[in-house]
Formats: C-alpha cells, sequence, structure tokens
C-alpha cells in the first residue's frame, strides 16, 4: 500500500488531472447553464467533437512517435470533397468513405516521406503541405462549394443507428481501434519508442523511417475519415472549410495529456482533450458569447493546455 | 565555527517528499585540501552538493563559508561566495564558440554598447593558453574534446574566483591519460590555496589525489577523516555497509568456437581502420585505447548503427559486407552504448515497455501483443538483473544510473544474443552495481556467449579480461593474452608505440 503523501498525491493528479478537470468543469457548466446537463445538448456535444475528435487522434499518433501533421484540415477537405464525387458518380457510400480513407492516407505518404526521407522538420514539411494541399482543394472544386452532393450523402454525418447519430459511433469505433493500436499492437509501442527517444528505438532496431512513414499513414486514414465526415455534416464541399481544424486536433491531444514532446499520452486522453474542446464551445455557445470571442478563448486555451503540459513534466522529472 | 575550514556543514538535513535525502549530515571541507566524497549512488552525495551550490535548500542545518555561516539560496550566490561546481554532464552551448562560452551572461563590449568580439576572443585565448588548453578561442563547443570540454569548464571556474571547486566524477568520461592531465589541475589548484571537493567512484584515484575523505551511506555521513587511515577494502566495506571480498568475479567460461569476426572492417570517418578481431563463445574480451582511438566508432560499424565503409564481418559463419542495426540483433548481435540515456533507454516509458522493445516480434502475435507473455517474460529478467524498482510498470528515468544500465541489459539478455558488445559497461556506476553487472558479464560469458568490453577503466579490464584488443589512433595496435596483459603494455599500445 503506498503511502499518502504530497508526491504521491500531485503524481496521482498528474496522472488523472484531465478526468478530474472535465468533471469539475461539467459541474460548473452544470450550474452556470441549466440547459446544459441535458441529454439533447450532451448528445449535441458528442456529435460536435466527432470530427474534432478523428482529428485528435490522427495528431496524437503524429505527436506521440514525436512529429506533427498542421495538413490535416486541407487534407480533410480535399478527402471530404472528392468523397462527395465518388458518391455522386458511383452511389456508393462505402466506396465514398474508402476512398476518403485512402486519400487521407496518400497525402500523408508525401507528408510522411519528406520527414523521413528529406528530413524536413514535421513543422516545416507540413506547413507547406497545408498550403498546397489547400490549393489542390480550391483546384480539384474550380473554388466553389460543391452543393450537388447527390441523394442521401448526408447520411454518414446526419444519420442515426437508433437513437444514436452517425458521427458518435464512428467516433467511439475509432477511438477502440484507436486504443488497441497504440496499447495492444507493436506498431503503437514502437510509435511511444519512436517519440520518446528516437536515437534508442533505432538502436533498438527499429526501422526510423519506416516508422515516421506508418506514422502519418495512420493519421491520414483518421484525417480522410474525419473528410467524409465533416463534408457529410454540413452536406456540401466546402475548399476553404475547417481553416484551423488541426490546431483543435492538436489541442484536444495536447489538453488530453498526449505530451507534446513525444512518447506519452493514450488514446482516451484524446478523446477526453476533444471532449474539454467540445464542451467549452458548447457553453460558450449557450451564453450566448460573441463566436469572435470564442476564438480568443480558443486560443487561449491552446496555451494554456502546452504550458501545464510542460510544468508537469518538469516537475514530475525533478 | 573554524577559520580553517572552507566549508563547514553542520547537521545538514534535507527531505524530499517521502524521502530522507540527508540525515544530519555534517561535512568539511579545509582550506587547501582535497576531499572527496564517496558513496553509493543514492547515498546523498549528490544532493548535498546541491546543498552546498544553492540549488536545494536544507531543511535544517547550517552552511559556513570562510567561518561565515551564510544562506545560499542560489547558484548565482554560491558562485558570488566562490562555490563553483563542474557537473558530471558539462553544460555548455554545443553551438557557441568556446570563447563565447566562456563569456557567457556577461559579454564585454565596446563604447558602442556592441559586443566586443576581439577582446572576448583575445581573453579566451590567453585564458586557454595559460591553462594549456589545446583548444582554440575560435573553435565551436560542441567539437571540442570531452576532456578539453572539462578542463575549460575548471578554467572559466577558477578565473571566475572560486576557491571552493566541486567536482562531479569528472573523471568519467575520460581516459587514463587525460584524467593524469586533470589530476596535475587539481593538485594545482590545491596548491593555490583553493579546496577541492572530489566525488568519484573510482577508487584508485580517490587515493591518489585526495587529502581527506568522506564516505556516505543512506543520506549520513558514515565515517571521515585522513585518507592515510583508510584502504580500499575499508572505504568500500563503509559504502556498501558490509565486506566485499572480491573486486571481479571468477571467469567461468572456455573460449570455444568463433562467433563474430571482422576482415578489414572500416568505420566512418577514419575512426576505424583494417581492424580485423575475433570474438569466441564464452569469452570476455576487452578492448582498450584512449578516447578518440576510435573504439566506439568501430564496434557502432560492427553492429550497424553506422554504416561501414568497407571489409567483412562474419557473424555465424555468415558473410556480411553491410549489416544494419535490425539485421544485427536478428543475428543475435547486440551492443550496449556508453550513452544509455541517449542510445539505451526511453526515458519517459515503463522498464517493462523498455525491456521488451527490441523484443517486440518475439511476444507478438499477428503484430498484437500478448500481454501476458510479454509479463512473463520481462518479469524473467526484471528479476534475474535485480532492477531496484517497485515494479516494472515504472517509467525508466526514475532509475538510478546503475539501475538504467541494468535495464539496457535486460532487453538485450532478453534478446537471447550470440554476442554482445559493451560499451563502458559500469561508467558512473556505483561499486555495488558494478560488482553485479560483472558477475551478470561473467555469466552471459558462460552460458556460451561472446563478451566485448570497451572500458576506460584499466583495472577492470585487467580484472575481466583474458585477452585485450588495444586501438589507437583507429587502428588495433595490438593483441594481449594472459601473462601479457597488464597496465604497462596497454598503455605502450594505447598511446602510440607501433
Amino acid at each position: 500500500m503506498d503511502k499518502i503523501n504530497s508526491k504521491n498525491v500531485i503524481n496521482f493528479i498528474a496522472k488523472y488531472s484531465i478526468y478530474c478537470i472535465t468533471l469539475l468543469f461539467m459541474i460548473i457548466c452544470a450550474i452556470v447553464n441549466n440547459r446544459f446537463l441535458t441529454l439533447e445538448n450532451l448528445t449535441n456535444i458528442l456529435r460536435q467533437i466527432s470530427v474534432y475528435a478523428l482529428l485528435a487522434f490522427a495528431e496524437s499518433v503524429c505527436i506521440i512517435s514525436g512529429n506533427l501533421d498542421l495538413a490535416a484540415a486541407s487534407t480533410l477537405i480535399f478527402a471530404g470533397c472528392s468523397s462527395i464525387f465518388v458518391y455522386v458518380s458511383s452511389g456508393s457510400l462505402l466506396l465514398a468513405a474508402i476512398v476518403a480513407i485512402l486519400l487521407g492516407m496518400l497525402i500523408n505518404l508525401v507528408s510522411g516521406s519528406i520527414v523521413a526521407f528529406l528530413d524536413v522538420p514535421p513543422f516545416v514539411a507540413t506547413l507547406g503541405m497545408q498550403m498546397a494541399v489547400r490549393g489542390a482543394c480550391y483546384v480539384l472544386t474550380g473554388g466553389a462549394t460543391i452543393i450537388n452532393t447527390g441523394e442521401n450523402f448526408r447520411a454518414i454525418g446526419q444519420g442515426y443507428i437508433g437513437p444514436i447519430p452517425n458521427p458518435i459511433i464512428i467516433m467511439i469505433v475509432c477511438a477502440i481501434i484507436f486504443w488497441i493500436l497504440l496499447d495492444r499492437t507493436r506498431l503503437g509501442r514502437n510509435f511511444y519508442a519512436l517519440g520518446g527517444n528516437r536515437e534508442a528505438a533505432r538502436a533498438s532496431g527499429i526501422s526510423i523511417r519506416k516508422y515516421i512513414i506508418l506514422s502519418y499513414l495512420v493519421a491520414g486514414a483518421f484525417t480522410g475519415l474525419a473528410g467524409i465526415v465533416f463534408s457529410s455534416r454540413i452536406n456540401a464541399g466546402a475548399p476553404n472549410g475547417a481553416t484551423g481544424y488541426e490546431g483543435q486536433g492538436i489541442a484536444a491531444s495536447v489538453i488530453g495529456g498526449i505530451g507534446f514532446a513525444g512518447g506519452t499520452g493514450n488514446a482516451f486522453g484524446a478523446v477526453i482533450g476533444a471532449i474539454v474542446i467540445g464542451i467549452i464551445n458548447n457553453i460558450l455557445n449557450l451564453m450566448g458569447v460573441d463566436s469572435y470571442v470564442q476564438q480568443i478563448i480558443n486560443g487561449l486555451v491552446i496555451i494554456v493546455a502546452v504550458a501545464l503540459d510542460t510544468f508537469t513534466r518538469s516537475r514530475r522529472t525533478s | 565555527m573554524s577559520e580553517e575550514y572552507a566549508l563547514e556543514l553542520s547537521n545538514i538535513t534535507k527531505t524530499f517528499p517521502g524521502v530522507k535525502a540527508l540525515d544530519r549530515v555534517s561535512f568539511g571541507v579545509k582550506k587547501g585540501v582535497v576531499h572527496s566524497l564517496v558513496g553509493e549512488n543514492g547515498a546523498g552525495k549528490s544532493t548535498l552538493m546541491k546543498v552546498i551550490n544553492g540549488m536545494h535548500k536544507a531543511n535544517e542545518g547550517t552552511v559556513a563559508v570562510h567561518g561565515k555561516v551564510v544562506d545560499i539560496a542560489s547558484p548565482h550566490m554560491a558562485e558570488a561566495l566562490g562555490i563553483s561546481m563542474i557537473f558530471q554532464e558539462l553544460v555548455y552551448v554545443p553551438g557557441l564558440t568556446v570563447a563565447e562560452n566562456l563569456c557567457l551572461g556577461h559579454h564585454p563590449t565596446t563604447k558602442l554598447g556592441l559586443v566586443d568580439w576581439r577582446k572576448i576572443n583575445k581573453d579566451a585565448q590567453e585564458l586557454l593558453d595559460r591553462e594549456g588548453i589545446h583548444a582554440k578561442a575560435t573553435d565551436i563547443m560542441g567539437e571540442v574534446r570531452i576532456s578539453d570540454a572539462q578542463m575549460i569548464e575548471i578554467a572559466k571556474a577558477v578565473n571566475k574566483g572560486a576557491d571552493i571547486v566541486i567536482m562531479d566524477e569528472p573523471t568519467s568520461s575520460l581516459t587514463q591519460h587525460e584524467s593524469e592531465t586533470l589530476f596535475k589541475k587539481i593538485n594545482e589548484l590545491r596548491d593555490k590555496g583553493c579546496s577541492v571537493i572530489y566525488i568519484s567512484h573510482k577508487m584508485e584515484e580517490v587515493f591518489q589525489l585526495s587529502d581527506y575523505i568522506t564516505i556516505m551511506r543512506d543520506g549520513q555521513s558514515i565515517q571521515t577523516g585522513p585518507i592515510s587511515d583508510f584502504d580500499e577494502q575499508k572505504v568500500i566495506a563503509a559504502m556498501v555497509g558490509r565486506e566485499v571480498s572480491n573486486l571481479y568475479p571468477e571467469p567461468k567460461g572456455t573460449p570455444g568456437e568463433v562467433l563474430l569476426e571482422t576482415k578489414n572492417l572500416n568505420a566512418p570517418g577514419g575512426k576505424g581502420k583494417n581492424i580485423n578481431i575475433k570474438l569466441r563463445a564464452g569469452e570476455i574480451v576487452g578492448m582498450a585505447g584512449l578516447v578518440g582511438a576510435g573504439r566506439t566508432e568501430t564496434v557502432r560499424a560492427i553492429c550497424g548503427m553506422d554504416p561501414m565503409v568497407s571489409g567483412e564481418i562474419i557473424l555465424n559463419g555468415k558473410t556480411y559486407t553491410s549489416m544494419t542495426i535490425g539485421q544485427a540483433i536478428d543475428n543475435g548481435l547486440v551492443m550496449a552504448t556508453e550513452d544509455r540515456r541517449k542510445y539505451g533507454i526511453v526515458a519517459c516509458r515503463s522498464i517493462k515497455e523498455n525491456i521488451s522493445l527490441p523484443n517486440l516480434k518475439a511476444i507478438c502475435k499477428a503484430g498484437f501483443i500478448q500481454r501476458k507473455k510479454e509479463r512473463e517474460q520481462v518479469q524473467i529478467y526484471f528479476d534475474r538483473l535485480r532492477i531496484k524498482a517497485n515494479n516494472m510498470d515504472v517509467d525508466a528515468l526514475t532509475l538510478s544510473g546503475g539501475n538504467q544500465q541494468k535495464l539496457v541489459l535486460a532487453k538485450w539478455m532478453m534478446s537471447n544474443p550470440k554476442v554482445l558488445i559493451l560499451d563502458e559497461p559500469t561508467r558512473g556506476i556505483d561499486v555495488g552495481a558494478k560488482y553485479e553487472i560483472y558477475e551478470l558479464m561473467t555469466e552471459m560469458a558462460a552460458a556460451g556467449m561472446a563478451v566485448l568490453m570497451i572500458s576506460s577503466e584499466l583495472p577492470e579490464l585487467l580484472g575481466m579480461c583474458k585477452r585485450i584488443y588495444v586501438m589507437a589512433e583507429g587502428e588495433v595496435r595490438g593483441e594481449l593474452k594472459d601473462e601479457e596483459i597488464s597496465q604497462v603494455n596497454v598503455m605502450k599500445l594505447a598511446t602510440g608505440g607501433k
């Protein structure tokens, strides 16, 4: 039995802080606004965060492996718009979804290769890709929003299975897959090692280049799927849409305890992080806070999250 | 408070949440002496030094410098009081020049308020020349040899007027030869009236250098006195709290078939030239040489850590003209590197994950980890190497140096290697843990492994190996066997006698 002392308490809080904060946060929200704790509103939050959560999984894979993907939002839109074309010409939602996922992986194969083979820092490589892929979105759509999405394209984003909205189901299934991948597979272990100490991973026989690319491919699959969910939710292909979503994904990851330095965090964290972001947006909406002010608050939340991450890290290592 | 003490600590107690790191420690250092501080890792030496250096604040007790009780609240204040600490891991900015590092934080400026580069470089060069350091003021710090960097650090401290210098394992990355230069420097400092607090695990040095010695164990000062009152056995016994009869275990294995052979192997950068070595099953072979002799580079090329330039490696009868780390590991050739933190462990992950990292193939089925199998397998090595930790789920970064080294050995032992290369396996490790690592090496050799041990500590090579290769300037200058092995013979080859 561990003794209860301040170090244990600090470690406990550091380990479970995000869950405590989320709970506390929900209690405060419930007190501040009586519409917050209704089933309808909570379902709404989960539906709204589904795209963020998928992006959080994508960013988490990258961050855990010591990388980053700033191009995620552009990739999401490219995959989303393309999936509309596929759906309109084929009439198959499944095919559209598969194409979206594959396109996400293809774009990330490029990003990953640039990082792995050209040794360009992930920040720079994916910043470049962010612009290039966004440009490709405009080329693909001719710069106009695609309104003709065919019949029933919205089913993925707006439909239900039983009482549960589809995006929530997709999010939960992906969370489980993501958790298994990180916690139970060799691939996941190698991602952690890669981000935790690249040199040590190499010395242990792990091919660094291969796993950098694999991390981007996994991220690309989540991003591509997020693309079709996003486009289906708004039932349109907006080439200028989802701007800044990669920031939300990164913020969700870091809030959820996925250390920016790489090598730490888990799938639950990414989900919780997305939920926290969803709750913040939701309560600000309920309270009628101006959307421009919301952006300011969102920015501050990201900074606070990373600052807390750095602070607890230094506390625990000293 | 006595005047003859440069530094006097009385009844220092320092507690961290849950641990009493220092327990009423009294420690006095006289003027113009070298005072050694020894003890196992975790005995409290570093904490005590950090109290002196102002990095930690003691809960109880007093610190007096030159007879005056002071409250040292920061390293900055310590510096002002003439206390300077040379860390084991040197602290400098590798991208800047030697001169810039020397004046870091107080750049002299010209009348216009701009940085006076001419003066910086001139002053720095003068200092370097005066101290006899073979480096130029304009050299990039990161490219200067570790031994020179250390000398620069000491020069910097003394230049600032330090008269109490703390050195934390300064020779852990130096060769015998470089150590001698350092010792000369230390003696000079003492003759000038400086007090040197010397922390080391190497008994030889402690006895060669010190005037006084203090032995710590479990946060307490166990014994203290003039060095003449002690001998090696007595010090070690006091450190570990029991009698230690043997410093090295009896070798058990008998050399068998050749498991690894290199033919005219060339490592990148001319650091290993036409290397021809043979390692046999059941044998512990030593590799001696000065730092910079190319030992590390050579073995890195053998293990695929760096690409070999030319030559052949014959491993288990198969000839390779190139080698990747993956190939090496798959064929039972593994290496525990000198720099554990950089190449050995993933600090933010658990002991369990670290140990299974290179062995995941064996414990995975279709890419999925078989968790029960992993736990059972890792437990075997966790227990066998007696890694000191509550359980195998704690992060590797919480382990002491010795236990991190055991962790690295555990992960490679689990991979069931045939050839094990150890680069400075006992560097920075305390006496008790050292013996455990020697024992493990002997066991592994007895089980039929070929072990190659690189070390800059001659006594341990002499104690552990029946065959030693000596390298100098990137070449294997000779091979010493059985009776030929002696300190003199090794040094003769290592210092260039062709």
